[in-house]
């Protein structure tokens, strides 16, 4: 019964975790986000199995973590109010070319990698872009001006 | 058939793949069996408590029905004397030792001893009234699986007086 409140409480952990750490962070990592991930997993996986080798651990462990995964996914999709909580909203990074100094410094994004962005989009300028959004998923869209 | 070579009645209107759904529902059920059977405790390591009494003494078990691979876990024997018993020994079915790490017994016996592959503690003389509590810490090897014999005897030296009959399943 352990091994299934484990992997329970551990899930909800990690949803606070990836929430408080920012999405622009999970979805631009550099070696050291890999390598701490990397130490986040072997944790977790201590504290989750423990001394348990056994297959029906295994099974029973990954069946909740997956069971929680479309629990949360359904919540978020039947009820609205939950989607900012579960995923997080859009964030509007720039408007008719001006950047939005306030939106940036929350999400730690400087207008650098704004830039950085936009070219890997083949966007050159930001004065040519009408919204630079930054998804929930961690992307950032821009959509240029006509 | 569209010119991108896409199957619209398939891919659009699900032509042929109505039941998908409700297979996939099925798997999500499907995954809640592990869990539910984890969270009853019908898949380890829950304690139960078995005992018997005899005109001598009063013998209980506490330990796990179900284990898995790599646990630790714990036994707790409890002895109630009704009347003297002068040599009282524990003799430990197979299970305890076979595909099993025996870590501590508390109190340790004063000697030690074995009867096949079962395992004989002996303790010291027990007045009526008196309770003997041995607790035993274990863990399952890994690769160990299936029943085990763990029951549990009270003989006086070489006399029995009580017997608790238990097996312990390991899953693999």
């Amino acid at each position: 019964m352990d091994i299934v409140l484990r992997a329970f409480v551990v899930f909800f952990v990690l949803l606070v975790v990836m929430r408080a750490v920012g999405r622009r962070e999970l979805n631009t990592m550099e070696p050291f986000d890999v390598i701490l991930l990397v130490v986040i997993g072997d944790l977790v996986q201590q504290g989750v199995t423990q001394s348990d080798y056994s297959l029906t651990g295994a099974v029973m462990v990954i069946a909740t973590i997956t069971l929680l995964t479309i629990g949360t996914s359904y919540l978020s999709f039947r009820f609205r109010r939950l989607r900012p909580v579960l995923e997080g909203e859009p964030l509007v990074l720039l408007q008719d070319g001006r950047p939005i100094e306030r939106n940036l410094r929350r999400e730690r994004i400087t207008l650098e990698e704004l830039r950085s962005a936009a070219r890997q989009q083949q966007i050159g300028s930001l004065e040519r872009v009408r919204l630079a959004i930054l998804e929930t998923d961690g992307r950032i869209s821009f959509i240029p001006a006509e | 058939m569209t010119a991108d070579g896409l199957d619209l009645a398939r891919l659009r209107d699900l032509e042929g793949r109505r039941g998908y759904a409700w297979i996939r529902r099925g798997l999500v059920v499907l995954l809640a069996v592990p869990v539910v059977l984890g969270l009853s405790g019908a898949l380890g390591q829950e304690t139960i408590t078995r005992s018997t009494s005899s005109p001598q003494a009063r013998l209980e078990l506490d330990a796990p029905r179900v284990l898995r691979g790599g646990l630790m876990w714990r036994a707790q024997i409890t002895v109630r004397a009704r009347r003297t018993i002068r040599h009282p020994r524990l003799i430990l079915g197979a299970g305890y030792v076979a595909g099993m790490q025996l870590n501590t017994i508390e109190p340790s016996p004063a000697s030690e001893a074995n009867r096949g592959p079962r395992l004989v503690f002996s303790y010291d003389r027990l007045s009526p009234g008196d309770e003997l509590v041995v607790y035993l810490q274990l863990q399952v090897n890994p690769t160990t699986s299936g029943g085990q014999d763990a029951t549990v005897t009270l003989d006086d030296e070489t006399r029995p007086l009580a017997r608790v009959e238990h097996t312990i399943t390991v899953l693999s």
